[in-house]
């Protein structure tokens, strides 16, 4: 084996493992950015960072409910509970605090 | 404060609303059922025989059975009522749906008390067992939100399973699962101090059992809606009825199905906290009214190895009313 074969068998050998420790740091970095993401909160305040983002949400059609005639009285069945929320919208506002 | 917490849910709309020391609940069927009249002799009779039930007439004549009578329609006829959402969102199946699930909205909501009033409404999580991207919330949550604005609300969206925590889990300090088994959906959120950790959904649930009861015994999915609603079967127990038997037989499955998606989704989750107590798990929606529907869930939670330490697994005080309540108490936070 000459010299020049040696060099190109170490050359593609040390290639090859250079390729396989990027990709192998790339994955870590990305799982990283994933571990860290949160739930967002219903009562989490909006991001205070302005991201640029395209928002392909923001096209609601017109909904034309003109022209359905009602025929009918009541709409709907009613209970009433005498659930009380206060001590639990209080105790919830205080964890929130 | 008046403010309002909004279930739109797949099977029903329940407004939630405090007078008082109380909380006056208004449900409504997510249903309906169309009639064409093909004579103007046929629209004077058809019209005649739906004195009494709750029903619109279109601009071309045509009648739309709304709520639970839609539903009793569809069965006389031998139909399926048609239904404005599916699987927990807008339908896009039915081409009338957003008009339908509007004039409902607005009907079951009503004027607001005062200008901008709060109102807070449950949409659902994205799922876990549907790999497509066919399924997005963002474009319900802004139908809903636009309606809703149109009838005069300030109204803002919270995660359907996070709303139940609020409603059920006050007595442990907001800490632990809630898990809302809908019509068209089951939706869960792991909560720790008040702050939701991990929200995901499955696709299958009430309906899915109405439909794989359809097929096995060649009903129509709305008689086998009502002779599930109708009760008369206990989940895991035999009974002498065909169509009941298929019923606890779907369900047992669903139930298996939907304990195995949560040990699978919770197994070493990146973002599930290291809790120091067993965790309550509270269940609730219009499927866990089977009965059995809890026991059976505890049950299936250990056979398919749940990942977390399990103080117990109770029923919703009002399961049918549960997720509207903490939209109204996320409503009075705001």
């Amino acid at each position: 084996m000459t010299n020049e074969q040696l060099f190109i068998i170490v050359f593609n050998i040390f290639s090859g493992l250079l390729g396989y420790l990027i990709g192998r740091l790339n994955i870590v970095v990305v799982s990283a950015e994933k571990s860290n993401g949160r739930i967002k909160s219903f009562f989490d305040d909006p991001p205070k960072t302005q991201t640029i983002d395209i928002d392909t949400t923001k096209y609601v059609a017109n909904i034309d409910i003109n022209g359905l005639e009602k025929k009918y009285e009541n709409f709907g069945d009613i209970k009433q509970s005498t659930d009380d929320i206060s001590s639990s919208v209080d105790k919830l506002k205080n964890i929130k605090r | 404060m008046a403010n309002v917490g909004l279930d739109v849910g797949t099977s029903y709309i329940v407004l939630a609303k405090q007078d008082s020391d109380n909380i006056v609940y208004k449900d409504f069927r997510d249903a309906f059922y169309i009639i064409k009249p093909t004579t103007p002799v046929a629209t004077k009779m058809i019209e005649k025989g739906l004195a009494g039930k709750v029903f619109i007439k279109d601009k071309d004549n045509s009648f739309i059975l709304l709520g639970k009578d839609a539903i009793e329609k569809a069965i006389e006829r031998n139909d399926n009522a048609k239904r404005p959402m599916y699987r927990g969102v807008v339908s896009s199946k039915e081409k009338d749906a957003k008009r339908i699930l509007a004039f409902i909205l607005q009907e079951v909501v009503g004027q607001p008390s005062e200008p901008n009033e709060k109102l807070v409404f449950c949409v659902p999580a994205q799922p876990v067992d549907q790999e497509d991207d066919d399924f997005d919330v963002g474009y319900h949550e802004d139908v809903i939100t636009a309606i809703l604005k149109d009838s005069g609300y300030d109204a803002r969206s919270i995660n359907e399973a996070e709303a139940l925590c609020y409603a059920e889990l006050s007595d442990c300090d907001y800490t632990g699962i809630g898990i809302s088994c809908g019509a068209g959906m089951t939706n869960i959120c792991v909560m720790l101090n008040g702050e939701p950790t991990v929200v995901f959904s499955t696709t299958k649930s009430g309906d899915w059992v109405d439909r794989m009861t359809s097929v096995a015994t060649g009903e129509k999915d709305s008689v086998v809606q009502a002779e599930k609603e109708g009760g008369g079967f206990t989940i895991g127990q035999p009974n002498d009825s065909v169509m009941l038997s298929a019923i606890s037989a779907y369900y047992e499955r669903l139930i298996d199905y939907t304990t195995k998606q949560l040990s699978g989704a919770l197994s070493n989750h990146k973002l599930l906290p290291k809790f120091k107590n067993p965790l309550t798990i509270v269940i609730a929606g219009g499927t866990s009214q089977a009965s059995g529907y809890v026991d059976y869930f505890a049950v299936k939670l250990k056979d398919n190895h749940f990942p977390l330490e399990i103080k117990e697994v109770k029923h919703a005080a009002d399961p049918l009313h549960a997720v509207a309540k903490g939209c109204l108490i996320a409503s009075q936070i705001l």
